[in-house]
């Protein structure tokens, strides 16, 4: 599978960066060594200095940011320091997060030809560079397109396309798809093993997303407050469970699955996973896998988000939408012709690709936008005659970015900030519960700007707590957080009983948390059930771009009714081993 | 955030405007200044500002840019009239309406002798309305019809540093989703039972309110597009190439040609003319200009 590898390519020696102003390192002695054509993935809980590494990488760190650093980083055996940047961006590509703050050209060949023109190359070269740099991302007929008219994955390969102009031997990339759909994350990653098979560029990518990456790495290396606490080769870094279970990352479904049976592996895929099933009787290890290692909450949430019983509370409708076309645009209609109930209790995941119309329909719901045809009513009111004011208190709406809900002095005067204006008596018993619910109590003294983003966006989600609405709605709350962060927040509202209505991508955790799964294609709703409902119905999910996780994909091969991992368990520990397969 | 993008944006199209180099567009544009500076006369104001509208057509604009356009320029037009209607000082001056007469108790002398509108404001108020309005469109129509990559080498190509021209660049690029965040902030903050003031003392508290999340969430992207950029060897030196390379048409010639001849045409015979007015210098062979200066200009 792998290509050839050289000699070292990153060769960092007892790293210490000291941002200005800070007195604590973000960086406390990092060594590392990466050869070239290595693709490397680098995770680590937000705030542990995994992007602050990637900067170091082409200079930026200290060359433009300032700060104490000392150690030594060799790229391709030249010391960043002693090099320019203009030497470094031809060896290290960086790309970032969000392909909207990084694209800054109205069509696609002007973004990509803006690195080889600061290089001061000849317009062939360019020309030639351009054209080379679309047809390795895939997008070669795109040359010429308006970078607003691309998708959310063509848009970060394009990020990708700027990088390779400059013909670098490291890309270098910081959570590359945790804003992307999962067809959008499947063009990136397709895009970047190719690179790292065909054109041996090394990669050293950071992202959350570790079941959807790990089966492309070649090693894991896991970051834990400024160290390297973990660096394994991708097929035994699983054996190291407990890392990652103690620092809330995610463990592909499959990998957990065989560790849970004692099997002694780490597959990546279903296709994998089948044939380790085959290898013995692992009924006594499943069974205190079963008793101690699932708490008895977080099953019975599996259970109940997955039944066909799982409860509402009454069957009060909070919101009807009856044949609703709305859109940002009279001619371009968005969503065309919605009709849906949502009751009191329920927890509803919307999903489907990016523009399918997941966060006009939120908008719709918060009285934010107006429909153009048909009505939506919210606690029996049309939206049409209200404004978002006149559902302040009773609706929270948590955006994607949380930082354009900040704007308070202190995370304390953020959760009282909607109490106070909607004059509630209770303020100091409303902002204690939030504070503690999203555990930020300790930090409540802190500028809320100044927090990292897990901690923001649990400010954010708090400040909506505090008002108790009756609706809570969730426009991708899970982007770019960790998996503690996105398991504490959605187990405060399971827990509550919210109302809550959620966008997200992430399959698994709509079917551990929704009670009910839509699924959005151009502006219509395609499926629209529970979680095992739907996700059976291969068709339509891939028509909204959803894969099913592997652990179901494995039920449905050993034609097991399973929708989650505890539930594979136990059907597997009461069958013989022998009829499984 | 589409409706925001949309006006901001340059609307690309095969048209004899957008063809026009982008330098030339720059030069069209200040020519059209000095022209617009130095016209009082309203018909020939008019007929300026008729010009700048046409090229609308021809560019072909679609209608959520006209009707952006068509409320800017009535509240540009009406606000400018309207103003100097009411507090015209030059004498003489006629009233035509009475709005508060001097003997009406308390406001009468609170408007130190009451308030008109006179007919000479009105008239100055079209003229300095319709002088704003031709700027304005053609400001306009040069930034709708030019692509950013395009303006970013027409000012390169006038002289401008890059650092500057890109980051003037950059930043209307970033416009719109800067609207449409201050559009969330305000509804994210109304839901939480904030009511926004437009008046008063609250509005201090109200722009606080708006401003914190909006900045804060620009430098976030400033510092990661500023990563992004430098990784990209932006300013590793002093000079750069270009993919693109800038032509003067024969057209775009003659446009600036007959552009820069009106402009300094009508600058020289305006002054010309006030120099006569103002008994500083007078000849007798110029009279058909004083001619046409108090004729048409």
């Amino acid at each position: 599978m792998r290509k050839n590898k050289g000699g070292t390519i990153i060769e960092i020696k007892d790293l210490w960066y000291t941002y200005p102003g800070r007195s604590e390192p973000t960086l406390k002695g990092i060594n590392l060594k990466i050869e070239e054509g290595e693709f490397v993935l680098l995770t680590g809980p937000t705030g542990c200095g995994k992007s602050t590494l990637l900067k170091t990488l082409n200079g930026i760190i200290p060359h433009e940011s300032g700060g104490m650093f000392s150690g030594s980083i060799k790229i391709a055996g030249t010391e960043t320091g002693d090099s320019n940047q203009m030497e470094l961006s031809r060896k290290v590509g960086l790309v970032f997060q969000n392909p909207d703050d990084q694209i800054f050209s109205t069509i696609v060949e002007d973004e990509v030809a803006f690195g080889p023109e600061n290089l001061c190359f000849e317009r062939e070269e360019i020309d030639k560079k351009v054209g080379d740099a679309l047809q390795m991302v895939g997008l070669p007929g795109q040359r010429l397109d308006s970078t607003n008219s691309l998708s959310g994955g063509q848009k970060q390969r394009i990020c990708i396309a700027s990088m390779l102009a400059m013909l670098p031997e490291i890309l270098a990339m910081d959570e590359p798809v945790s804003q992307m759909d999962p067809a959008g994350t499947r063009d990136i990653l397709k895009t970047v093993s190719e690179l790292n098979r065909k054109q041996n560029i090394s990669i050293f990518l950071v992202e959350h997303r570790l079941h959807e990456l790990a089966p492309f790495a070649d090693r894991i290396v896991i970051m834990e407050s400024g160290k390297i606490i973990l660096d394994q080769p991708a097929s035994k870094a699983f054996d190291h469970l407990e890392v990652f279970h103690r620092l809330g990352l995610r463990v592909p479904e499959t990998v957990e699955l065989c560790h849970t049976l004692g099997i002694k592996a780490s597959p990546f895929s279903a296709e994998e996973t089948i044939p380790l099933l085959k290898t013995g009787n692992f009924k006594e290890k499943a069974k205190t896998y079963l008793t101690r290692s699932i708490p008895e909450e977080k099953a019975s949430s599996m259970s109940c988000s997955n039944s066909m019983s799982c409860p509402v509370e009454n069957n009060e409708a909070l919101i009807s939408i009856r044949d609703l076309w709305s859109g940002y645009d009279k001619s371009l209609m968005v969503l065309k012709g919605i009709n849906l109930e949502i009751h009191r209790g329920e927890r509803v995941a919307v999903m489907g690709t990016n523009g399918s119309g997941k966060s006009t329909l939120l908008l719709n719901l918060a009285a934010m936008l107006k429909p153009y045809k048909g009505s939506v009513k919210v606690f029996g009111e049309d939206t049409k005659q209200k404004t978002p004011y006149s559902f302040a208190g009773r609706i929270g709406v948590v955006f994607q970015n949380p930082d354009l809900m900040l704007f308070c002095d202190t995370a304390e005067e953020e959760i009282r900030f909607g109490p106070l204006q909607l004059r509630y008596t209770d303020i100091e018993e409303r902002t204690r519960t939030s504070l503690e619910a999203m555990s930020i109590l300790d930090l409540r003294h802190d500028l809320p700007q100044s927090l990292s983003r897990g901690q923001r966006l649990r400010t954010a989600v708090a400040s909506v707590l505090s008002i108790d609405p009756e609706l809570i709605l969730l426009d991708e709350p899970t982007t770019g957080q960790d998996r503690v962060n996105i398991e504490q927040m959605m187990d405060y509202f399971k827990n509550k009983g919210s109302t809550l209505v959620f966008c997200t991508h992430d399959i698994e955790i709509a079917m551990l948390y929704a009670t009910r799964i839509l699924v959005m294609s151009e502006g219509q709703i395609i499926a629209d059930g529970k979680g095992r409902d739907v996700i059976k119905n291969i068709d339509i999910l891939r028509k909204a771009s959803l894969t099913q996780p592997p652990i179901v994909e494995i039920a449905n091969y050993l034609g097991i009714d399973a929708f989650s991992i505890t539930e594979l368990v136990e059907v597997l520990t009461c069958r013989n081993p022998d009829v499984i397969i | 955030m589409i409706g925001a993008r949309t006006i901001a944006e340059a609307t690309i199209r095969d048209t004899i405007i957008h063809r026009i180099d982008p330098r030339a567009k720059i030069l069209i544009l200040i020519s059209t200044v000095f022209v617009a500076v130095a016209l009082d006369n309203p018909r020939t104001m008019f007929l300026l500002f008729l010009i700048v509208l046409s090229g609308f057509a021809l560019a072909k604009m679609p209608a959520i840019k006209l009707k952006t356009l068509a409320i800017l320029l009535i509240l540009l037009i009406w606000g400018t009239i309207y103003s100097q209607a009411l507090f015209y000082s030059q004498l003489p001056r006629t009233v035509i309406f009475t709005i508060i007469s001097p003997d009406f108790p308390v406001l009468g002398w609170l408007t130190n002798g009451g308030l008109f509108v006179y007919e000479e404001g009105l008239r100055h108020g079209a003229i300095q309305g319709l002088r704003s309005a031709s700027i304005l469109s053609l400001g306009l129509l040069m930034c709708w019809t030019t692509d950013s990559r395009d303006m970013l080498n027409g000012l390169v190509g006038l002289r401008v540093p890059y650092s500057v021209a890109f980051m003037v660049v950059t930043a209307v690029r970033f416009l719109p989703i800067i609207i449409t965040e201050v559009t969330t902030v305000i509804t994210v903050q109304r839901l939480r039972g904030f009511n926004p003031k437009k008046f008063g003392s609250g509005i201090i508290r109200t722009t606080l309110n708006i401003l914190t999340p909006t900045l804060s969430n620009c430098v976030r992207r400033t510092g990661t597009l500023a990563v992004s950029v430098q990784s990209r060897a932006f300013r590793a030196n002093t000079e750069r190439t270009y993919l693109k390379k800038l032509k003067f048409s024969e057209f775009d010639k003659a446009v600036l040609t007959i552009c820069i001849f009106a402009a300094v045409s009508i600058v020289v015979i305006k002054l010309l003319y006030n120099m006569y007015t103002s008994g500083i210098y007078y000849t007798s062979g110029l009279r058909p200009v004083y001619a046409i200066a108090r004729g048409y200009l």
